[in-house]
Order: structure tokens, then C-alpha cells, then sequence
């Protein structure tokens, strides 16, 4: 397997500073980490957390500096840097001035347009990343795309051509807004400090960040996407109400999603794609997620799974405090949010204590994050006429929260790996949710083995207020079933969920992407997936190997440390066999890894 | 544009050329009705006086005051009078109504201070030896004509044209009233009924504006802080009411073609006359002006702009576009037609005409001159009328610089020339603006959807 | 009037005139004098005059004092007077808005330009085949998005059943989408019926009774119904709807028990909730008003179907002519009333057609068949 053939980009690198602190890992947050709470801001902050010997720089993607406040965690010692860029802010862009613009660069920038519409290979979209990056060092800047004469015949051409919504405002203001990133986050690429490996955990602006960043600088991007971006922001558009349809309503054929929604999307679905082929490992968090990062197209080879683990002795030690039946409470932890459908899990509240007489439910997640949705709730709690059967108990501790608690209840529409029903696990309480992301996978299992350990909680179908009340109060009402869920989910999660696990992968990954920055900047190649390979727990791609003289596969993972050149030239000879310490890798066909079933070898071990 | 763009359009819809006839006359009395009243009072209050006043140069010298009262307030106040009604303008659109009237008086503070000040000075050290009267008349005619001014381009800018053109003609109608009744005391007496006149007119104008915009809060200085105003504008203002008076002002100071009169002020007796007597020539090119300019010509600038901003398809926004080209075109084309069949009328009954009134056929050539370049000069207002509302207030200080630049000079070279060229400076120097405005006019209009959406 | 006034005034007239003296001369320091005692006069007449100001206008103090002084200054005597004057006239004849007015802005029609698109036309759904493409997995997902879209278009009684079934389909997208449809009309409903619950709070603080209170808590009753009919309330949530609308609707039968709508409205949800012994009442209680057999006879009907009384339903529907009942509701109808004349001999008693285990009875000469009443009579005879 030979190294993936790269254009050129050694001519539109600027120069290194020699006044830049050491970073290891630069982290590209969309929207998250630190400003705003939620799951995946969690997540960042455990791994920056877990890995102190690391050095993060982060950088923050906003979308207007007004839109946060101030940071919501606190950033732990071994974050050396924090850089913010607004997206959508007025503030980075250049002043008006008029300019003819020039005629070649025109016809470059059709010729870019027809590649991306054309185009349908990797290579085709990594000749556009770089002639765009060339071309926007020179004269195809931000200034000719917002002021040049040409830019306004390009536009104006385009929308006669392909424009069937008829407001031009609106098309004209799109098609500015979507574009301006483009080029401010190229230039803000070539002003960050550099780092060893580029991490982002999206695809959309920040994916199309670490595409750039890496091509530049030729460094490995890793990728753990949570959400599809792509995906979530299609569902977001359906539903948005700043981007206007125009269409006059004679002419609207039911069924149209509006142009200018479907110009965004077409977009996100670009740099997502543009990310997938940066990026190398591709780390999902359950199998139907990587599936879905292969339909969007990413290469099959560089995808892998690495599921979100716990930190489980706190929650166990709940296990002790617990009363000897479970509590007849339904507990439902998140955000009061629209995502994720608080109305239903009211209403199964409902549904649920007219079968079972002193059942409570119970929300425990702040509401100040969208307050009219929370009205909203408070409103139907009302009109159900529950009372003190629901209770909200606004943002709780969730070790002070789990021993009260019989159920950890979802209702969301959408959820990647809860994080909540781990944790509930962890306390020894099932979870009955809706059947969104991998929360099946969660209660049933994954695999014979997974499987075998049991059903810990029960699966319903979404916005089902009915089926979710009745199988909580079935589930409460059976302390025997109760009990079985209980062990099973205790068993499940300290086996495949745990944080150690999560660690010792990523820490896999972050060697292995270290160890190849290190590599190329010593002029080796390097081949496509070996990590994610591994991770999957399939055989390595070159296990015929190559000849001596052909650039060959990295040396597995050496556990911990960070790697200097000097170690990475001692260690590279092929097929070098297991270095002494910690993460070993698959022997022979052995234990399978990563998307299936995830086990570190350590695990098991004990 | 309610009211007399309803009114205009009404009129115009009649098939028939009498019906045509009759809006354009509407629109000429309406436009051209101010200044045309002026003109008429001042005239008529002279022939009034004759045999009463005596002697006759008290006469002569009350008209050239108050032609000096109008031009001085006229450039002293050009620059508010634009700066503030476009201040208004903008409260209007934010549906700030309740800010306008205490920015109204404070308008009306700072005025009368700083033009009452100014004549105070003027008054004090230029008019040695004239009586204490009519030294103070000075000062309050400087500053009820100021005050005049600012209020009617405000109630202009609200277009109650209609108001305006009553106020006028009672205003100078109570003027030569009273002037009538206060002659026997000479020059004082004239200037005092003069203002008397005005001043009932400011009082009404005042009535119209407070009617308008009810008082809640008495006064405020809001529209002189910094940055509220465009000064683009304030000297635009002041430019072209310099501009416009720079051939007189040339005339009047140059020994040659002048004599004193009272004071320091100096009039030119082959140059006033034709000069004054020629602006009447442009009635008809003033009501093609209102017609196109401030009626056709804003319809199509509002579809433009709601085109622009409330999502038109870009079919419409350049058909909207060429509409607005096509009217300027019209206009100007048809401003030129209705002034050249003027002119030729003109030329034909002049002599005849100068003869029954009883002015010297000597004035007739000065006199055709100036109305040629009085016709320029309604073009020249049709086209700064347009970049006004294209809001190009560079562009607008631009050419009106170029007017106070070349029509000084310009006038300078044609005393120099000597009397058959006369006027000529005048009217080469609107010319040449004129031809520089249009131009100016035509590459706006070329890239004008680029600059609106690209340069925000 | 206060006496300082009147000094402060005789003084002012003693100043313009001293003042006015010293304008008849061409003396240069005559006229600084002039300006001099003028301009004392003019402070003098700004000050009364502001004190003369309503409490409102005199706000800011040093600007209008400046404005009344200044123009007391360079107007001389007249110029005050000249601004209350204006004031005054401004007062007693304000801008008349004219009743055309309005007229003058007529409203603009705007004009689009309509495009032909016609590369849209082979993408376009057939008719009639919205919901199935958007349930066949095998179509390509763009085009059951499409139909999933269109789907908003129709009415959510049609729809919510596929888009039921669309929530538990394998493709995220496909769900969510139908999420967010079912969820909008949802909360539109619901934010409808919120404003009803209110609106019968007010009314309840306010009078209390009467016609309002009946109107308020009809139309909650009715917003629950719709909840029913629309099938956005399922099961046990269907089961408190059902009882929200029965309670208010009995609130709103005890402030207006005479009337029909209310009755009817009642009939209705009891029967919906299996209430037989009320239905009876309420229609007892119409028959004896008086009520229009076409509204009542059909519940009627129904009532005996629900009690199993199903050889009383030809006597109940026989008196009810073609013409006076709903197209839909006619079959039905007429299929009763063939049932009535064509069965010969039919007993009709009080014993129920079918027997019950343990009853015996005397075997009726033909056991009349009951027809079907499909979904579709059933929603309409709901």
C-alpha cells in the first residue's frame, strides 16, 4: 500500500516562528468546548483532562462573539493556548473599497466551481483545496470575493443560471455568508501556532480548518466526530426559520427544501468531505455512525470506532447508598432542550403514574438554555395536571442524584452515546430510551458477548409517550426485572465503557499520530488507516509487507510519552514487533478491536 | 409621497393637452412659486414706493439690501438647511417622530445665535453712518431670513409644497402691505414692513410645523452632536449656494462693474437687473422638475430600493434600474425642450416687452444670456437632485465645488473680456459642471448594483 | 397674577422704550447702548416668559431660556409673541388626518418574476403517492425526503398516522423530519389551546358566568377534541383529553344549559367515552325539547350500536328521510331502514339481538346482520 499521492503544498506554507511554544495537540471546537455545555464539551474536557502530559491548544469556532458568555469549564493546566475566531462577526473582514479584480483569477474560480460540481474523487477535491490556497495567498482574497467587480458578474451570472428562489438579497447574502469562512479560516490557519497533531471533533468549519491546517503543514489530522455535522445541520435547516423561501406560494412545489437551505447543505456536505479526506484516523463512536462516515465518503480503511467511556468508581461507590428497592422515580437527565423531547418524557410521566400509583419523574438538567422551550414544558406539566408527580430539579449532582433514582430515562430525538446512561450504569440504574444513536446498542448489546450479558433497561420508539410510560412502569413495577437490567448494566459498562478504555485507545492514537508528525517531518511517508486498522481489530493492511525499501508501515503504538524524531528513527525498522510498554497490539488475528466490540487488552487482564 | 405626487399624477392622467397644460402649470406654481413671489415683491414694493420715497436711491438701496439680506442667509444657512432635513429624514424612517420637533428648535437656537451674531458684527463695524434702525433692521432680517430658509426646506423636504407656495404669496403680499403703509419713513420704514411680512410668515410656517409634529419635549440639541449630521451634506449645501451666487458676488465686487450703495454693500447696475429678471424664464423647466424629478423619478427610486432590500429578483431590480435612467433621461431631455421653446418665445416678444415695461433694450443681450444659464442651472438641480437621493454626497460636493470655483473665475476672466462677454462666465461655468454632473450621473448609474450590494 | 410679574413686565416696557429711543440716531455708541438695554430687556422678557411655560416645556432649563431669550433679542417685541402665537394656533387647529388619506397609499402590488424551472418537472411527486414513496425504503433517500416534505402540506389527520410509523424508520434523517413535522403541528395546538385555558382563567376572574365562560370553556373543550381527531393524543393521553373536554365542556353546559351545540357537544364525548347512562340522558333530554331529529337521531343510532341494542336502530333511524342527512351517512342510513321493512316479523324488544352467555330469550325469525360501520362512519358519526 503505497503512501497516498499528495499535491504539493510545500510552496504555500508560511514560515515557521521560532518564538512558539511546544504544542502537541491543537484541538478545533466548533461551537463547544469551553463556551457551551453539553455532551461533546464534556468529552473534550475529559481527554484534555486524561492526558496531562500533553500539551492542547484549542482553538474556539464561533459563531459570533456575542452569542457566549463566559466559559463554562475550567480548563485544566496542560491547555497552553486558547484562540477564538468568530465565523459570522463582522469584525474580520476588510473594508470596502471598490476593485475591477482580475480576469484570470475569474476563470479560476469557475474552474473551481465546475471541479467541486463535477469532481467526484479524492483527488480532484484535494487539487481544488490546494489551487484554492494558492490562489487565495495571491489575488483570489477575501477583498476580490466581497468587493471586485468580477466577484459581482461571477454572482450575478451564477444566479441567473442555477437561483430558483427569486429574492436576490437573499441569495446574494447566502452565498457571502457561507463563502467569507472559507477564507477567513485559510488565513487564520496560516497565523496559528503549529502543532505536532491537529484534532478536530467535527467536520463542517472546523473539519475544513484541519483539512487546511493539515495540507499545509503536512501534519495528521485525527477526527472524532459525535454528531454528523452534516446531518444535524440538514435537520437544523429543515426546521430554520432564518433562511427565508421566497418562492411565491403558487409556484412552490410541496416537497422543495428552499434553495438557499439546500446551497447549505450542499456546502457542509463539501468540507465534510474535504475532512474525511484529511483526516486519518476517522473516529466514530458506534458502528452506525462509522457506517453513515462511509456513505458520506470517507475512505473505509481510515474509519474506526472509539466509544465514550465513564470514569465508574464515583458511581459505583452510589451502588452502596442505594435503598433495597428501587424507587419508584423516573429520572430524566439533560438539558431542558428540544433535542431532547422533555414534552415526551412528561407526558410518559403521565402515562406512567396512572399505572403505577406513587411513581415520580423527575427532570434534572438546567433550563436557562432555551427558556421558551422550558415554558413550554412547565405549561404542559400543568395542562396534564401532574403536579408534584413532576418535579424539576434544575441542575443536580449526579452522585447525589443516582441513589434516589430508579430509572435513567431519554426521550431525546437524537442522541449520539449518552454519556448519562453510562453513568447511570455505573450507579447500577437501567435506562429506558428511545431508540436514537447508539442507545439500542447500549441496552441490548453489541455482539454475542455484549449481548449475553443481558438487556439492561428497555429501547421505545421516539416521540412515543405511550410505550415509553408504559415500559418504565413496567420496569419499575417488576423489582425481579429490575434487578437483572440493574447487574447487566453494571456488567456492561465496566467492560466495554469504562474511561481507562477510552484512554488507552485514544492514547493509541494520539502516539501513533505524534509518531507520524514526527515521521514526515523527517521526510518518511506514512500509510493510510494502520491505526484505525488496529482499532477496528483487523489485520494490519501490509501484513505481506513490502520490501525493505519501500516506506513502510509505522511501528504499532508505543504506549505513553511523547516521541522525539530521535525515537521515532530508532524504533523504524520494519516490522518491528511489540515495544515494551503498555497497549499491545493484536496478536495474530486475536481480540477484536475497535468498531465491534472495544476492549483494551488491559481490561480483562485483571 | 402623498400629496402632490397624488395630486401631479391625477392631473397628468388626462388625455387631453389642456389637462397636460394645466399639471404643468400646477407644478411650476408650486415650484418655482417661492422665489418667483420674491422676486415679484421686491419689484412691486419699488414701484410702490416711487414719488413717495424720495429720493429715489433709498429706493435702490432697500432693494439691494434685502438682495444681500437673501444671499447672505441663503449660504450662511445652505449647509443646515440640507444637513438637518436629511437628519430628519432619517428620524422619520427609524419612526422617531417625537425627536423632530425639539431638533427643530434647537435648529432654530443655533441659528438665530449664530447668524444674529454675525449681523450684529456686520452691522456694527460695516455700516458707519447709517441710521441705528436700519443697522438693527440688518440684524433681524439676517435672522428671520435664516430661520426662513430652514424652516421652508424642512416643510419642503415633508413636501407641503402647496403650504409653502400659499405662505409665499401671503408672506409677500403682507410685505408690500406693509411696506405700502410704512413708506413714509424711508428706508427704515420699507425694511421694517419688508420684515413685518416675513415675520408673519415665519410665525405661519411655524404654526404648519408644529401641527405637524407636536411639541412633548421643548427643545433639544440633538442633531448637532458629532457624527449626526453629514458633512458631506453641510458643505454641499453651503457650495452650492455659493456657487450659485459667486458670478453676482464677482460682479459686485469688482470696481469696474460696481457702485456702493449703503455700507460696504455694492451693486451692479448692468449685471442685476437681466440677471434677476432672467430667473423668471425658468418656470416651465421648474415644473418639468417637480413632475420628473420629484415625482416619476422617486417612484421608481422606492421599487428600486424595496427591489434591493426586501428581496426582488435581480430581473426586477434591473428593470427598476433602467426605469429610474429612463426618467432621469426624460427629464433632463425634456427640461431642455420646454427651456428652448422658452428661450425662442423669449427672444422673439423680448424687446417688445422690455419696451412696454420700460427697461433699456441695452439689457436685452445680458439678459438672454442669463436665461440660458438659468436653464442650465435647473438642469444642473435636477441632477444634483438625483444624487441626492442616490445618497452620492461625495459626488454632490464635488460638483458643486466645481460650480463656486468655476463660476468665480470664470466670472473674474469675463469682466476681464470685457462687457460682450458678460454673463458668459455665468453661464460657461453651469455649462461645464452640468456636462461634469451628468457624466458623473451616467458611471453611477453603470455601476450602481455593484456599489449597492458589494460596497455595503 | 403674581405681582413680581407685573413689575418685572413695567420694567420690560420701560427698557424697549428707552431702548427704542436710542435707535433714532446714527451714533455708534447710541447703538451699542441700544443693544445694551435691548438686550437686558430681552433676558428679562425670556425669564417671565419661561415662567409662563406649562411644566413640561420648560425642560431643558438653559436651552429654552436661550431659545426665548435669543429670539426675544434679535425679534424685538414681536419676535416672542411670534412663537405663542404659533403655539397657540398650533393647539386649537391641529393637523386634520383626513379620512382618504389612506387612499393615497394604495397598497403595491409586487411584481415577481416567475421563472420557469422546467428541469424541476421530472423530480416532481406524482399524485397521489406521497405516502407511500415516503414509507418505501427502498425509494432513494433524496426523494423520500421530498415526500416526507410534502407531506406538510396535507392535513395532520391524514398524515400522522405515516408519520407515526416514519418515526421508527431506520433512516435518521427520515425520522427526525417527521419529528419536526408532527411536532410542529403539535405544539401549534397546543400553544392554541394554552391561550384558550387562559383566556377561561380571565373570564372566570372577570364575570364569572354566563355566555363568556360558556364560549371560553367551549372552545378548551373543543381544542382537547381536536386533539383526539387530529390523533395527536394516543392512549392514555387520548383518555385525559377525552376527560379535559368532558369537564369543560360540563362547565360550560352549567353556564348556558339551553344550549344545543353545548348538548350535542356532550352527547358526543359521552359516547366517545363509553358513557352511556349520560348519552341516554342527554338525549332524553333533546327529545323531549324538541330538538331537530336530524342532529340527534344518528347518536341515537349510535347509542344503541354501543349497547349492543342493534334491532332498535331501524326504529331509531326509519323517521329520518334521505335528504336530511350527511351524503356520507346516507348508505348507512338507507341500509337500516331496508333492514327495517324487508324483516318481517322482526321482534322488537327490549332484549338485546345477541344473546349473552347465560341469558335465554325467544329466537327471533331473522338475526339481522349488522353492517359494517367502517372507520370512516364511525369518525362521522363521532
Amino acid at each position: 500500500m503505497t503512501a497516498m499521492s499528495q499535491p504539493d503544498f510545500t510552496d504555500t506554507r508560511p514560515q515557521p516562528r521560532d518564538d512558539e511554544a511546544d504544542i502537541d495537540v491543537m484541538l478545533l471546537l466548533e461551537g463547544t468546548y469551553p463556551y457551551v455545555s453539553g455532551g461533546v464539551s464534556s468529552w473534550v474536557h475529559q481527554i484534555v483532562s486524561g492526558f496531562p502530559h500533553l500539551r492542547f491548544h484549542l482553538v474556539f469556532l464561533g459563531s459570533r462573539e456575542d452569542d457566549y458568555g463566559k466559559a463554562r469549564y475550567q480548563m485544566p493546566a496542560n491547555v497552553v493556548g486558547l484562540t477564538h475566531h468568530y465565523l459570522f462577526s463582522e469584525a474580520v473582514l476588510p473594508a470596502a473599497r471598490e476593485e475591477r479584480g482580475d480576469a484570470r483569477t475569474a476563470e479560476l474560480v469557475e474552474q473551481l466551481h465546475a471541479l467541486i460540481r463535477e469532481g467526484k474523487d479524492r483527488a480532484s477535491r484535494a487539487e481544488v483545496l490546494r489551487a484554492s490556497l494558492e490562489a487565495m495567498q495571491d489575488k483570489l482574497d477575501l477583498h476580490y470575493f466581497l468587493h471586485s467587480h468580477q466577484s459581482w458578474a461571477y454572482l450575478t451570472e451564477q444566479y441567473q443560471l442555477r437561483c430558483t428562489d427569486p429574492s436576490f438579497v437573499d441569495y446574494f447574502w447566502t452565498v457571502r455568508t457561507m463563502h467569507t469562512p472559507i477564507w477567513t479560516l485559510a488565513t487564520l490557519a496560516r497565523t496559528l501556532p503549529r502543532a505536532r497533531v491537529y484534532h478536530t471533533v467535527s467536520t463542517g468549519y472546523a473539519g475544513y480548518l484541519g483539512a487546511v491546517l493539515a495540507r499545509l503543514y503536512d501534519k495528521p489530522l485525527i477526527l472524532s466526530e459525535h454528531g454528523i455535522y452534516t446531518k444535524e445541520r440538514r435537520i437544523d435547516l429543515f426546521s430554520a426559520n432564518w433562511i427565508s423561501d421566497n418562492t411565491p406560494v403558487l409556484e412552490r412545489t410541496a416537497g422543495d427544501a428552499g434553495y438557499f437551505r439546500q446551497l447549505w447543505i450542499r456546502l457542509f456536505e463539501s468540507l465534510g468531505r474535504m475532512c474525511y479526506d484529511a483526516a486519518d484516523p476517522v473516529i466514530a463512536l458506534y458502528e452506525t455512525n462509522r457506517l453513515r462516515q462511509i456513505a458520506d465518503g470517507a475512505d473505509p480503511v481510515t474509519t474506526c470506532c472509539i466509544a465514550n467511556g465513564i470514569n465508574v468508581p464515583p458511581f459505583a461507590a452510589t451502588r452502596a447508598q442505594r435503598p433495597p428497592s428501587p424507587p419508584l422515580v423516573m429520572c430524566l437527565i439533560g438539558r431542558v432542550v428540544p433535542i431532547k423531547d422533555i414534552k415526551t418524557f412528561i407526558r410518559a410521566v403521565r402515562v406512567a403514574s396512572n399505572r403505577l400509583p406513587g411513581l415520580e419523574g423527575w427532570i434534572a438538567g438546567p433550563e436557562d438554555e432555551h427558556p421558551e422551550y422550558a415554558r413550554e414544558c412547565h405549561e404542559l406539566a400543568d395542562s396534564l395536571q401532574l403536579g408534584d408527580t413532576l418535579k424539576f430539579l434544575g441542575f443536580q449532582r449526579l452522585t447525589e442524584l443516582m441513589p434516589k433514582v430508579g430509572l435513567v430515562v431519554l426521550s431525546s430525538i437524537s442522541e449520539a452515546l449518552p454519556l448519562v446512561m453510562l453513568e447511570g450504569y455505573a450507579g447500577g440504574v437501567p435506562s429506558v430510551t428511545t431508540d436514537v444513536g447508539s442507545c439500542r446498542q447500549l441496552i441490548y448489546g453489541l455482539g454475542a458477548e455484549d449481548e449475553a450479558l443481558g438487556a439492561s433497561g428497555a429501547v421505545v420508539g421516539i416521540a412515543d409517550a405511550q410505550a415509553l410510560g408504559e415500559a418504565c412502569a413496567e420496569l419499575l413495577g417488576d423489582p425481579v426485572r429490575w434487578q437483572a437490567a440493574s447487574q447487566a448494566g453494571i456488567a456492561r459498562v465496566e467492560r466495554y465503557y469504562t474511561q481507562p478504555i477510552m484512554f488507552d485507545k485514544y492514547r493509541a492514537v494520539y502516539d501513533d499520530a505524534l509518531q507520524r508528525s514526527a515521521a514526515r517531518a523527517a521526510g518518511f511517508a506514512d500509510d493510510v488507516g494502520a491505526v484505525a486498522t488496529w482499532l477496528r481489530g483487523e489485520p494490519p493492511l501490509d501484513a505481506d509487507g513490502d520490501g525493505p525499501d519501500s516506506p513502510s508501515q509505522p511501528p504499532p503504538p508505543s504506549g505513553g510519552g511523547d516521541s522525539t524524531i530521535a525515537a521515532a528513527q530508532q524504533e523504524r525498522s520494519p516490522k518491528v514487533g511489540a515495544p515494551a510498554d503498555a497497549a499491545e497490539p493484536p496478536q495474530g488475528g486475536g481480540s477484536p478491536l475497535g468498531g465491534q466490540r472495544g476492549r483494551s487488552p488491559n481490561v480483562g487482564a485483571s | 409621497m402623498a400629496g402632490i405626487g397624488f395630486e401631479l399624477r391625477k392631473l397628468l392622467r388626462t388625455e387631453s393637452y389642456l389637462g397636460l397644460l394645466r399639471a404643468y402649470t400646477y407644478a411650476s406654481i408650486i415650484s418655482s412659486g417661492p422665489w418667483v413671489f420674491s422676486i415679484i415683491g421686491l419689484i412691486a414694493v419699488g414701484v410702490l414706493s416711487l414719488g413717495v420715497v424720495t429720493p429715489d436711491t433709498l429706493i435702490t438701496q432697500f432693494q439691494v439690501t434685502v438682495t444681500y439680506l437673501i444671499m447672505a442667509s441663503l449660504i450662511l444657512t445652505g449647509g443646515l438647511q440640507l444637513g438637518f432635513t436629511r437628519w430628519v429624514a432619517d428620524r422619520l424612517f427609524e419612526k422617531r417622530k417625537d425627536d423632530i420637533a425639539p431638533a427643530y428648535f434647537g435648529v432654530v437656537l443655533v441659528t438665530t445665535a449664530v447668524s444674529g451674531s454675525l449681523g450684529w458684527l456686520v452691522a456694527l463695524l460695516g455700516f458707519d453712518g447709517v441710521s441705528n434702525l436700519y443697522r438693527v433692521l440688518i440684524v433681524v432680517g439676517l435672522t428671520l431670513l435664516s430661520n426662513l430658509w430652514i424652516t421652508t426646506v424642512f416643510l419642503s423636504g415633508l413636501k407641503q409644497y402647496r403650504a409653502i407656495v400659499g405662505l409665499y404669496a401671503l408672506g409677500y403680499g403682507m410685505s408690500v402691505l406693509l411696506s405700502y403703509f410704512s413708506r413714509p419713513w424711508g428706508l427704515d420704514g420699507l425694511l421694517l414692513g419688508f420684515l413685518g411680512g416675513q415675520f408673519v410668515m415665519w410665525v405661519l410656517m411655524l404654526w404648519l410645523v408644529l401641527r405637524n409634529f407636536p411639541v412633548e419635549r421643548p427643545i433639544s440639541l440633538a442633531c448637532f452632536r458629532p457624527r449626526q449630521m453629514y458633512l458631506s451634506l453641510i458643505a454641499g449645501g453651503v457650495l452650492y449656494n455659493l456657487g450659485v451666487w459667486a458670478d453676482k458676488l464677482t460682479f459686485w465686487f469688482t470696481a469696474g462693474t460696481s457702485t456702493p450703495v449703503i455700507g460696504p454693500l455694492r451693486a451692479s447696475t448692468i449685471y442685476d437687473l437681466p440677471v434677476f429678471l432672467a430667473y423668471l424664464c425658468v418656470i416651465p423647466g421648474m415644473g418639468i422638475f417637480l413632475v420628473k424629478f420629484e415625482t416619476d423619478f422617486v417612484e421608481w427610486y422606492d421599487k428600486f430600493y424595496t427591489a434591493v432590500r426586501e428581496g426582488g429578483a435581480l430581473q426586477d431590480i434591473a428593470r427598476y434600474h433602467d426605469g429610474m435612467q429612463g426618467v432621469v433621461r426624460e427629464g433632463l431631455y425634456q427640461i431642455l425642450k420646454v427651456q428652448a421653446l422658452t428661450l425662442l418665445a423669449v427672444y422673439t416678444f423680448v424687446p417688445a416687452l422690455f419696451a412696454w415695461i420700460g427697461i433699456s433694450s441695452l439689457y436685452i443681450p445680458l439678459f438672454l444670456v442669463q436665461a440660458v444659464a438659468a436653464s442650465f442651472q435647473v438642469m444642473l438641480l435636477a441632477v444634483l437632485n438625483v444624487f441626492y437621493y442616490l445618497d452620492r454626497r461625495r459626488d454632490v460636493v464635488f460638483i458643486t465645488a466645481t460650480l463656486t470655483v468655476l463660476n468665480f473665475a470664470l466670472s473674474a476672466v469675463s469682466i476681464h473680456l470685457g462687457p460682450a462677454f458678460f454673463g458668459y462666465g455665468f453661464g460657461v461655468a453651469l455649462l461645464i459642471t452640468l456636462i461634469l454632473g451628468m457624466l458623473l450621473l451616467q458611471r453611477l448609474f453603470r455601476k450602481l448594483e455593484y456599489q449597492t450590494f458589494m460596497l455595503q | 397674577m403674581n405681582p413680581l410679574f407685573y413689575k418685572l413686565g413695567s420694567l420690560i416696557v420701560v427698557l424697549e422704550s428707552v431702548a427704542a429711543w436710542l435707535l433714532v440716531s446714527r451714533n455708534d455708541v447710541h447703538l451699542l447702548r441700544f443693544w445694551l438695554v435691548h438686550g437686558a430687556a430681552a433676558v428679562l422678557v425670556g425669564l417671565l416668559l419661561w415662567t409662563l411655560l406649562p411644566e413640561a416645556l420648560r425642560r431643558p432649563r438653559r436651552l429654552s431660556l436661550s431659545l426665548l431669550t435669543l429670539l426675544a433679542l434679535f425679534f424685538p417685541i414681536i419676535g416672542v409673541f411670534g412663537l405663542l402665537i404659533a403655539a397657540r394656533l398650533a393647539q386649537w387647529l391641529p393637523a386634520r388626518l383626513k379620512a382618504t388619506d389612506h387612499l393615497r397609499e394604495a397598497p403595491q402590488l409586487q411584481g415577481f418574476a416567475v421563472s420557469h424551472v422546467d428541469e424541476d418537472q421530472r423530480r416532481a411527486l406524482p399524485a397521489g403517492q406521497t405516502a407511500r414513496i415516503a414509507m418505501d425504503q427502498s425509494q432513494p433517500p433524496a426523494q423520500r425526503i421530498r415526500a416526507v416534505l410534502a407531506l406538510r402540506e396535507m392535513t395532520p389527520r391524514m398524515t400522522l398516522p405515516v408519520l407515526r410509523r416514519l418515526l421508527s424508520d431506520p433512516d435518521e434523517e427520515i425520522r427526525l423530519l417527521a419529528y419536526g413535522i408532527s411536532n410542529t403541528w403539535e405544539q401549534r395546538l397546543t400553544d392554541t389551546l394554552q391561550d384558550a385555558l387562559r383566556e377561561v382563567d380571565v373570564v372566570r376572574q372577570g364575570a364569572g358566568s354566563g355566555p363568556a365562560l360558556a364560549r371560553a370553556a367551549q372552545r378548551v373543550a373543543e381544542l382537547q377534541m381536536e386533539f383526539i381527531y387530529q390523533g395527536l393524543a394516543q392512549g392514555d393521553l387520548r383518555d385525559f383529553a377525552l376527560k379535559q373536554a368532558l369537564h369543560y365542556c360540563a362547565v360550560a353546559r352549567e353556564a348556558l344549559p339551553q344550549d344545543t351545540s353545548l348538548q350535542l357537544m356532550f352527547l358526543r364525548l359521552s359516547l366517545a367515552a363509553g358513557k352511556t347512562a349520560d348519552a341516554r340522558t342527554v338525549l332524553e333530554r333533546l327529545t323531549s325539547e324538541g330538538a331537530s331529529p336530524t342532529l340527534w337521531r344518528p347518536y341515537a343510532a349510535e347509542l344503541e350500536w354501543i349497547e349492543r341494542r342493534f334491532n332498535r336502530i331501524p326504529a331509531v333511524l326509519q323517521p329520518l328521510g334521505t335528504r336530511q342527512v350527511a351524503p356520507r351517512l346516507r348508505p348507512v342510513v338507507r341500509v337500516w331502514q331496508t333492514l327495517a321493512t324487508s324483516a318481517a316479523g322482526l321482534t322488537m324488544g327490549i332484549e338485546p339481538a345477541v344473546p349473552r352467555a347465560g341469558e335465554v330469550r325467544a329466537e327471533p325469525v331473522i338475526t339481522p346482520t349488522p353492517p359494517e360501520i367502517g372507520d370512516a362512519d364511525r369518525l362521522l358519526l363521532s
